[in-house]
C-alpha cells in the first residue's frame, strides 16, 4: 500500500473509533488526513483545508454527510472535489439520494479496508489525470 | 204566524218522516189489516142485502101468498056456497044442501088462517095501516057472517016453503064480494111491495159489494206499490253504493234518512262497515308508509360513518317521517353514560337543552328496564300531575313533552341507547305501526352501534399493530445500524492486524484473529439478513414484473457462487436448461432466491461433493422447474415442516456450527410465493437434499 503522493483527504465521522481506523489506514498508506467528527466541522475543513477527497459519514450530529455534500456542491469551486459517502445506512433510497446529491461513491460500512483504499486511490488517480 | 206555520210544517214533515220511517213489517201488517177490514165490509154488505132479500121472500111466500090464497079460497067457497044456496032455493033439493054446508064449514075454516096471515103481514106495518087492513078483514068477516045468517034464514024459508029472498042474498054476497076484492087488492099491493123491496135490497147489496171491492183493490194497489217503492228505491241506491265501493271508492256513505226502518238500519250498518274499512285502509297505508320509512332510515343508518351521524339521520328520518315535534336519540355506553346524542325538532321549535343531570341516572335506568323487559313506553299524553312520580314531575317540567314513544336500543343483554319520539303541542294517539317503526329503527341503530363499536375496536387494534410494526421496523433498522457501527471498527481493526500494520503475527495469533474475523462476518450477515427480511416484508407487494430467462439466471448464479464452492472444494454442475424456460418476475429477487438455495446447498455439502443445478420446462402444466440437488447432511424429517419458518434452523445445522441465521428460506419462500410459484423440499438425513422451485411459465415465451 503505497501512497502515490501526499494528497490531502478529509475524513468526517462522529464515531471516534472509525475515524481513527480510517485515519490510521489512510495515513499508513501515505495520505495526509484531516479528521473531523461532525458535519459543520467537515464543511469548514473542506473550505479551509482544500482536500482532494472527502470521506463523509452520513449520520452525524448537526449536519449530515449529505447536507455537507449538498452545501459543498452549491459552490462551483468545489465541483471537482471527490466526495465519498461512508455509512451504516444501507437504504437504497438514501444511497440514491447521496449519489443524486453528487457523491462520487457510496460505501456501506463495514467495508473491507483494502477495497476502501482501492476506491480512494482510483479516484485520486483519476482526478490527477483529469 | 210564520213561526207557527214553520212549526206546523216541521211537525208535519216530522210526522211524515216518522211515517215514512216505519218498518216494513208494520207497513205489511197495516196492509193486511186494511185488507181484512175491506173484506169484512164487503161481507157485511153482501150478508145484509141477502138478509133483506130472504126476509122479503119469506114474507112473500109465508104471508102474502097464503093470505092471497086464503082470500081466493074464501071467495071461491063463498061463490060455490052462494050458487049452492041459489040452486037449493030454486030446486029445493036437499041433496044440494050437503055441499053447501060443507062449504060453510070450509069458509069458516079459512077465516082463522087468514087472520093469522094478516097479523103476520101487518106485523111491521104502521098502526093506521094495520087498522085499515083489520077494518077490511072485519068488513069481509061481517059480510060473511051476515050472508051466513041470511043463508040460514033462507034454508029455513025453503023448509017453510016461504018465498026465497034472492035479492037480499045477492046484496049480502055483493057486500062480501066487495070486501073480499078490496082485501085481495091490499094483498096484491103487499105482494108487489115485497117484490120491489127484495129487488132493491139485491141491487143496493151488489152496489155496496162492488164499491167496497173496488175501493179495497185501489187501496191495496196504492199502498202496496208505495211500500214496494219505499223498499226498492233505497235498496237500489245501496246496491249502487256497494258497486262503487267494489270499484275502490272508500268514501261512499248511504243515506240513513230514506226508506223504511229496516233499510235505514241496513244503511247505518253499511256506513259503519265502510268506516271500519276506511280505517283499516288508513291503517294499512300508514303501515306501508312506516315500512318505507324504516327502509329509508335503514339505508341512511348503513351509510352513516359514525354513531353521531347514525343518530342524526335516525332523528331526522323519524321526525320528518312520522310527523312529530321532537326526536331524540342517545347512545349509551357500557357504563350507562350517554356517549353520543342527537336530536331533531320542528323548525319553529328551539332545540331541547340538556336533561337535568340528576335525571340522567333515572333515564338510563328506565332505558335498562325497558330493554330488560323488551317493552316500549307509549303515552298518548303526559300523565296528569297527581299521577306523576317525583322524577316524572322533574322530567315533564324540564321538557315540554305531551305524547311520547320511548324505545330502548339494545342488542343481546346490552343496552346501547334510547330513542324518544314526542309531540309538544297536543296529545296524540300513536298507531301500532308507528310504534313498530320506531322499534324497528331502534333495532337497526343497535346493530349499527354495536358494529361501530366493533369497528372502532378493530381499527384501534389495527392502528396499534401498525404502530408496533412501524416501531419494529424502526427498531430493526436502528439496531442493525447501531450494530454495524461497532462492527465496522472491529472488522476494520481485525483487517489492520491481519495485514500486519501493527507488526508481524504468530501463527497462533493469526488463527485467533481468523476466528474473530469469521464470527464478526457472521454477525454482519445476521444483521444483513434481518434487514433484508424487514425490507421484504414492507415491500412484499412491490414486484417489478418482466420476462426473466431462467437459464441465464442459473448460469449467472453458478458463476457467482463458484468462488464459494471452490473454497469448500465443492463442484457445482450446472444444466442451464432450454431457452424457453422463461418466467414473469423480478429478476433481482428471483436471483437472490436461487442464490440463497444454492449457497445453502454448498454450505451444507461435505468437501469434494457435487451440487447439481438444473432447469426444466413442464409443458403440460405450463411450469418452469428449477432443481438444486446436494449430497449434504440432509434435513431431519422432523424439521422439514418448520423449515420455512423464520429463524428456524435444522437441529443438525445448529450442532455443526454451520453459519446461517435461519432467515434465508423464509425469504426464498416469500419471493417464490410472490411470483405465483411454490417451493418443495425433499431431504434424507445423511444423503442429501433436493429443492425444487416451481414457477409459472411466462405466456410470452422466450426473452
Amino acid at each position: 500500500m503505497v501512497a502515490d503522493n501526499k494528497s490531502r483527504i478529509l475524513v468526517a465521522d462522529d464515531d471516534k473509533d472509525i475515524l481513527d481506523l480510517v485515519t490510521f489506514v489512510l495515513t499508513h498508506s501515505g495520505y495526509e488526513v484531516v479528521g473531523v467528527s461532525d458535519g459543520s466541522a467537515a464543511f469548514a475543513a473542506i473550505k479551509s483545508e482544500q482536500p482532494k477527497l472527502a470521506i463523509l459519514d452520513v449520520m452525524m450530529p448537526g449536519m449530515s454527510g449529505i447536507d455537507v455534500l449538498k452545501r459543498v456542491r452549491e459552490n462551483e469551486a468545489n465541483k471537482n472535489l471527490t466526495i465519498i459517502l461512508f455509512s451504516v445506512v444501507t437504504d437504497e433510497s438514501v444511497v440514491a439520494a447521496g449519489l443524486a446529491a453528487g457523491a462520487s461513491e457510496y460505501i456501506k460500512k463495514p467495508v473491507n479496508l483494502r477495497e476502501l483504499l482501492n476506491i480512494v486511490s482510483s479516484f485520486l488517480a483519476r482526478s490527477d489525470h483529469g | 204566524m210564520a213561526e207557527e206555520s214553520d212549526f206546523k210544517s216541521s211537525a208535519i214533515s216530522d210526522l211524515s218522516k216518522r211515517w215514512s220511517a216505519r218498518s216494513i213489517s208494520t207497513s205489511a201488517r197495516a196492509l193486511v189489516l186494511m185488507s181484512l177490514v175491506m173484506l169484512a165490509v164487503i161481507c157485511i154488505a153482501a150478508f145484509g142485502s141477502l138478509r133483506i132479500q130472504s126476509t122479503e121472500v119469506d114474507n112473500l111466500f109465508l104471508t102474502v101468498n097464503p093470505a092471497l090464497d086464503d082470500n081466493s079460497d074464501i071467495f071461491r067457497d063463498m061463490t060455490e056456497a052462494q050458487n049452492a044456496l041459489l040452486r037449493y032455493q030454486l030446486l029445493h033439493d036437499l041433496k044440494i044442501l050437503t055441499p053447501y054446508r060443507e062449504m060453510r064449514v070450509e069458509i069458516l075454516s079459512h077465516l082463522e088462517p087468514l087472520h093469522i096471515q094478516i097479523a103476520a103481514l101487518t106485523k111491521n106495518h104502521s098502526d093506521s095501516a094495520k087498522a085499515s087492513i083489520a077494518e077490511l078483514e072485519m068488513q069481509q068477516s061481517e059480510a060473511i057472517k051476515l050472508w051466513m045468517a041470511n043463508a040460514l034464514r033462507s034454508e029455513r024459508a025453503v023448509l017453510n016453503s016461504e018465498n026465497p029472498n034472492f035479492t037480499q042474498s045477492a046484496n049480502l054476497f055483493e057486500d062480501f064480494q066487495q070486501a073480499n076484492s078490496r082485501l085481495n087488492e091490499v094483498f096484491q099491493l103487499e105482494r108487489s111491495r115485497a117484490r120491489n123491496r127484495s129487488r132493491a135490497a139485491s141491487t143496493s147489496g151488489t152496489t155496496v159489494v162492488i164499491a167496497a171491492a173496488v175501493a179495497a183493490s185501489l187501496f191495496m194497489l196504492v199502498f202496496g206499490s208505495r211500500l214496494a217503492r219505499s223498499i226498492s228505491k233505497p235498496t237500489i241506491a245501496l246496491r249502487g253504493l256497494i258497486r262503487r265501493h267494489r270499484e275502490g271508492d272508500l268514501t261512499v256513505r248511504a243515506r240513513v234518512d230514506l226508506g223504511p226502518a229496516e233499510i235505514r238500519e241496513l244503511s247505518r250498518d253499511f256506513n259503519l262497515l265502510m268506516e271500519n274499512e276506511a280505517e283499516l285502509d288508513q291503517n294499512r297505508s300508514l303501515a306501508q308508509r312506516m315500512h318505507e320509512l324504516t327502509v329509508k332510515i335503514e339505508h341512511s343508518i348503513r351509510a352513516a360513518s359514525n354513531t353521531q351521524q347514525a343518530l342524526q339521520v335516525l332523528c331526522t328520518g323519524l321526525g320528518e317521517g312520522i310527523g312529530v315535534d321532537r326526536v331524540m336519540a342517545d347512545a349509551i355506553g357500557i357504563d350507562l353514560r350517554v356517549d353520543t346524542k342527537a336530536q331533531w325538532y320542528r323548525p319553529d321549535l328551539p332545540p331541547l337543552g340538556d336533561i337535568p343531570p340528576e335525571l340522567i341516572p333515572h333515564m338510563t335506568k328506565l332505558a335498562q328496564t325497558l330493554w330488560d323487559s323488551s317493552k316500549s313506553l307509549v303515552y298518548s299524553d303526559r300523565p296528569i300531575e297527581s299521577d306523576r312520580s317525583e322524577h316524572d314531575t322533574v322530567f315533564y317540567r324540564s321538557t315540554d313533552f305531551r305524547a311520547s314513544i320511548m324505545v330502548s336500543v339494545g342488542l343481546g343483554d346490552q343496552l346501547v341507547g334510547m330513542i324518544y319520539v314526542v309531540t309538544v303541542d297536543s296529545a296524540r294517539h300513536w298507531s301500532d305501526s308507528e310504534v313498530q317503526a320506531v322499534e324497528r329503527v331502534a333495532a337497526l341503530l343497535a346493530q349499527f352501534i354495536v358494529e361501530q363499536t366493533h369497528r372502532d375496536q378493530l381499527n384501534e387494534h389495527v392502528e396499534k399493530l401498525e404502530l408496533l410494526n412501524r416501531q419494529k421496523d424502526t427498531f430493526v433498522a436502528t439496531v442493525s445500524h447501531e450494530l454495524r457501527t461497532p462492527l465496522t471498527s472491529i472488522i476494520g481493526y481485525l483487517e489492520v492486524l491481519k495485514d500486519g500494520y501493527a507488526g508481524d503475527l504468530t501463527a497462533e495469533q493469526a488463527r485467533m484473529l481468523e476466528v474473530m474475523d469469521r464470527n464478526a462476518i457472521r454477525l454482519l450477515s445476521l444483521i444483513q439478513d434481518l434487514l433484508a427480511l424487514n425490507k421484504r416484508e414492507s415491500e412484499a407487494s412491490q414486484i417489478e414484473m418482466a420476462n426473466v430467462s431462467m437459464p441465464e439466471l442459473v448460469t449467472t448464479v453458478c458463476q457467482e457462487l463458484t468462488p464459494l464452492a471452490e473454497s469448500g472444494a465443492i463442484k457445482v454442475e450446472c444444466d442451464a436448461g432450454p431457452s424457453r424456460a422463461v418466467v414473469q418476475g423480478d429478476r433481482g429477487k428471483l436471483q437472490s432466491a436461487v442464490v440463497n438455495i444454492v449457497s445453502n446447498a454448498i454450505k451444507f455439502s461435505p468437501r469434494g461433493a457435487v451440487v447439481n443445478l438444473g432447469c426444466t420446462v413442464d409443458e403440460s402444466n405450463h411450469r418452469v422447474l428449477f432443481t438444486c440437488q446436494d449430497r449434504g447432511i440432509g434435513i431431519p424429517a422432523a424439521d422439514q415442516g418448520e423449515l420455512f419458518t423464520r429463524f428456524y434452523r435444522a437441529s443438525n445445522a445448529m450442532t455443526k456450527f454451520i453459519p446461517g441465521t435461519g432467515l434465508g428460506l423464509t425469504i426464498v419462500k416469500q419471493i417464490v410465493n410472490d411470483h405465483g410459484g411454490e417451493i418443495r423440499l425433499t431431504s434424507v438425513e445423511g444423503i442429501g437434499t433436493t429443492v425444487v422451485i416451481d414457477l409459472p411459465l411466462s405466456p410470452q415465451g422466450s426473452v
